[in-house]
């Protein structure tokens, strides 16, 4: 007899994803362009962070809007007083008040703690007298209000600061206390704000998905396996925190901001001071450099005068004929590299002087958006055709593959340009047509997958066992189409970003208010300025073949018969 | 053979339908009438005076009675699809004079040398490719063969014409003339100096017009080829000692063929569409530019007849190659 032995560990089995990743994990082509997608979309998401002409930080006393509030104080006072003498009404008075509390706010944000009590002891002043001519009490109200308007001559003959670059008077002992912001953070909306986080989470995955791994789960496959679900939906809740907090995006990332300007001209004095990686915000002009070639190049350098040193550009007989505006000194702004600096302008810029590498760093949004959301429209639109066509079969199939023969025959670029030419080019437009047009592949796909699936035994069985259609259909037959669906959608995603710049080029694209890559590439038809032409058809193809490659590699590792 | 041609053609007939009303639903959905289209810079140029702005709205009447604007969709469908049944496209609206179909045969004359051209040469290229990547497989020009096809493939199309211009145009090299079909003084020329000009002109929108078509016509001639050589007719072959160039270009390749001869029927439908964007990169006046010249100007007739034609003509490249397939493939009957 043999001895009895101790029951074996049960093995872990592997399921489907399992084995999808472990053949994910053996293409270093798939893993590559993952990574390098996955940082193509951080410059996209971080844009605000990267390319603006917002500080990131900015600790700076701002002597002109407190020399601006401190000066006009008195005077606002003196006719609030005046208006409480006259015994005007209280929303008057309001109004008045409001126009005072406005520059006393201004004041005490740059106020140290010693100089405050002044201002503070005026606003409380103000408030009294406003509230008591509310109740009607008219001589507590003027007694208040004269108050204040001494108050108010303390603050105009006390609290001066000298000009920027003057000596300050005697008995002027006010120092500004400076104030540390955050000017470009101040511009992210909640949606950006969102999107940052979550990025954060993707790119660290590794990390954070290593660590809970080992750690919280400590290595148990099989609790791995159960705790996907959770993961992912701690990925994408856990950015929506920071929201609840989150108050910005009170100004706007698209406009030109004043900082540089009030920097250069000492009006801010900055202690410190840190622009992003590249100082120029998206729609930031520079009159001084309109179409300059990228400036690590011989042929870019400028002189003092603002006329180009070398190359044709020097050649002033074009200015004369009128074809070029005459140059202009360029406008070197703090925070900026210096006029011929090769890394002032690496790309180039465009007809008025705006920073190539800034604007494409924001174009990225566009087209990755578009390339991504149009996607998603028609991988939705065509698993739900294909599913209804391929699983109920009959009548619905015969029509929903007339549906579809319909949409097949018309060439794609053609449908899609006669729609926008028509309807109009809007970022949203161009995204939904995009997804309209081309769901016919996955429902093709989908449909044959369907009418594979649908006569094999476990569907069989499903239906056999009485379960509800609509869950046989989503529960146990979608799971298994949805592997070549993510391949379709893959190449969907290269081929729309594709389509989008060709739509830019062919004058029916989006330009406003932030470009694409299409529509920068296509600001300059001529060929002299090759750069405007070049970098963003870089980056297209850049994108393009990235996903290419994640589409073959995903095709082959869902797919090893296919393998060649 | 002629039963299915016939009944295949018969269900061309509802999808043909079904394309038009979608075409018609876009177009009424889109803002503005056709009339406002029409005579809208008129209107905004005449609109001070009385007698001209007069003038103006007679004709606007008599256009909207002309195209019918005023009646509902379906009787303008129905208009149109009579007209369209006798190969009456109407008129443009920016040229009232020319008739569209007149102006379509004299485009297709010049995207049809085009578009033959860079499916010969695709052809061409692609084959011997497939057959070399194929044979040698793994191998490393099989591996840079596959590599620069992918490359290709992931261009934007018209970024290549741009970048062809870039090099070989005024500002780069000098090589080439990169806009339109002829010089400006070619009307002088005769014989053989005007076709020399014109193929000079042809290059480059070739050369744009056939890469794109390579890259996929290679990759299938490679599938093709790899799938014909390990049968077992092949290892046959072999055995009987016929040498390896002989298994591949004699036996192997009359098989290898079929999935990309089949694929030349696609050349239908890029008569319009296909050759659109290298039309626009390179000002050649073909279907494609006219195509996209009505698109711009929002010429309604234009772009409903270069719409419908190209939907056609993909239909019947669809049908085409279907019918090569039997044609090369003997196994396969559709009786």
């Amino acid at each position: 007899m043999t001895e009895p032995t101790a029951p074996a560990a049960p093995a872990y089995s592997k399921d489907y994803w399992d084995l999808v990743l472990d053949q994910l994990r053996r293409r270093p082509s798939v893993w590559i362009s993952l990574a390098l997608l996955a940082l193509l979309y951080a410059t996209a998401i971080y844009a605000p962070l990267l390319a603006g002409d917002r500080p990131l930080l900015l600790s700076a006393t701002n002597a002109v809007s407190y020399g601006k509030a401190q000066r006009s104080i008195s005077g606002i006072v003196l006719g609030f007083k005046g208006l409480v003498e006259s015994g005007a009404p209280a929303e008057k008075l309001a109004q008045e008040r409001a126009g005072i509390a406005q520059r006393v706010e201004t004041m005490l944000e740059q106020l140290g703690p010693g100089d405050r009590a002044v201002p503070e002891e005026l606003l409380a002043r103000v408030d009294e007298a406003v509230a008591a001519a509310g109740r009607g009490d008219a001589e507590a109200a003027k007694t208040a209000a004269a108050a204040a308007g001494e108050l108010a001559r303390r603050v105009k003959n006390e609290l001066a600061v000298p000009a920027p670059g003057a000596a300050a008077e005697p008995g002027q002992t006010v120092v500004l206390r400076e104030r540390t912001t955050f000017p470009a953070f101040d511009a992210v909306d909640r949606l950006e704000l969102y999107f940052m986080g979550l990025w954060l989470l993707v790119m660290g995955w590794p990390l954070w998905n290593r660590a809970v791994n080992g750690l919280l789960l400590r290595g148990d496959r099989e609790r791995i396996r159960r705790a996907r679900r959770k993961k992912a939906l701690v990925l994408v809740l856990l950015p929506l925190l920071p929201l609840a907090v989150w108050r910005g995006g009170a100004e706007s990332a698209l406009s030109t901001s004043p900082y540089k300007l009030g920097l250069t001209g000492g009006e801010i004095a900055a202690a410190r001071v840190v622009l992003p990686p590249v100082p120029f915000g998206l729609a930031e002009q520079n009159d001084g450099e309109f179409f300059r070639p990228p400036t690590w190049r011989q042929d870019a350098e400028i002189s003092e005068e603002g006329e180009y040193v070398r190359g044709a550009r020097a050649n002033r007989a074009a200015t004369i004929e009128g074809f070029r505006p005459p140059p202009r000194p360029v406008d070197v702004l703090a925070g900026e590299p210096p006029r011929n600096a090769p890394q002032r302008h690496p790309l180039g810029t465009d007809s008025v002087g705006r920073d190539l590498l800034a604007r494409m760093i924001w174009g990225g949004r566009v087209s990755l958006q578009v390339g991504l959301v149009s996607t998603l429209f028609l991988a939705v639109i065509g698993t739900i055709v294909g599913a209804l066509a391929g699983f109920y079969g009959g009548k619905i199939d015969l029509l929903l593959s007339r549906v579809i023969e319909i949409f097949q025959c018309f060439p794609p670029l053609f449908l899609i340009l006669i729609i926008v030419a028509f309807i109009g080019p809007s970022l949203m437009t161009i995204m939904v047509v995009l997804g309209l047009t081309r769901w016919t592949g996955v429902a093709r796909l989908v449909r044959g997958e369907f009418l594979r699936l649908r006569t094999l035994d476990f569907v069989v069985a499903s239906e056999a066992l009485g379960v509800r259609r609509r869950r046989t259909i989503f529960r146990h037959v979608l799971p298994n189409a949805i592997g070549p669906v993510l391949v379709i959608s893959t190449f969907s995603v290269a081929s729309g970003i594709l389509i989008e710049s060709t739509l830019s080029f062919l004058g029916f694209g989006v330009s406003l208010p932030i470009p694409s890559w299409g529509s920068l590439l296509t600001e300059s038809a001529s060929a002299e300025y090759w750069w405007i032409q070049i970098f963003p058809g870089l980056m297209i193809f850049l994108t393009v073949t990235l996903y290419n490659l994640l589409g073959e590699g995903v095709a082959d590792a869902l797919d090893p018969r296919q393998k060649i | 053979m002629a039963t299915y041609v016939l009944r295949r053609l018969l269900w061309m007939v509802p999808t043909l339908f079904g394309i038009t009303l979608l075409l018609f639903g876009v177009l009424r959905l889109a803002p503005g009438d056709p009339a406002t289209v029409r005579f809208g810079a008129a209107m905004a140029a005449g609109g001070g005076g009385s007698a001209q702005g007069g003038d103006i709205e007679s004709a606007i009447a008599k256009f909207r009675k002309k195209y019918h604007l005023d009646d509902p969709w379906y009787v303008q469908y129905g208009v149109w699809v009579a007209n369209t049944a006798r190969l009456d496209f109407g008129t443009e609206f920016n040229r009232p004079n020319v008739e569209v179909i007149d102006e379509l045969g004299r485009r297709i004359l010049v995207t049809l040398p085009l578009a033959l051209l860079a499916t010969l040469l695709s052809y061409l290229i692609a084959v011997p490719l497939g057959i070399l990547s194929a044979v040698q497989q793994r191998s490393r020009a099989d591996k840079l063969v596959t590599l620069l096809l992918f490359v290709l493939y992931s261009l934007p199309t018209f970024w290549v014409g741009l970048m062809l211009i870039l090099v070989f145009g005024k500002t780069g090299l000098d090589l080439l003339p990169v806009i339109g079909l002829h010089d400006k003084d070619a009307s002088q020329l005769s014989g053989w100096p005007y076709a020399r000009d014109m193929l000079l002109h042809l290059v480059l929108p070739v050369a744009t017009l056939t890469y794109g078509g390579l890259a996929y016509l290679s990759r299938q001639m490679r599938v093709g080829m790899l799938d014909t050589i390990r049968l077992d007719y092949i290892r046959t072959a072999r055995a009987k000692g016929v040498p390896e160039s002989q298994v591949v270009l004699k036996h192997a390749l009359r098989n290898s063929l079929i999935p990309i001869i089949t694929v030349f029927a696609n050349i239908l439908p890029i008569l319009i569409s296909g050759s659109l964007i290298v039309e626009a990169v390179f000002g050649i006046p073909g279907m494609g530019l006219y195509a996209y010249e009505g698109l711009q100007k929002r010429d309604y007739p234009i772009v409903l007849a270069t719409t419908t034609l190209s939907a056609v003509m993909t239909m019947l490249g669809i049908l085409l190659s279907d019918l090569l397939y039997a044609v090369v493939d003997p196994r396969i009957s559709y009786d």
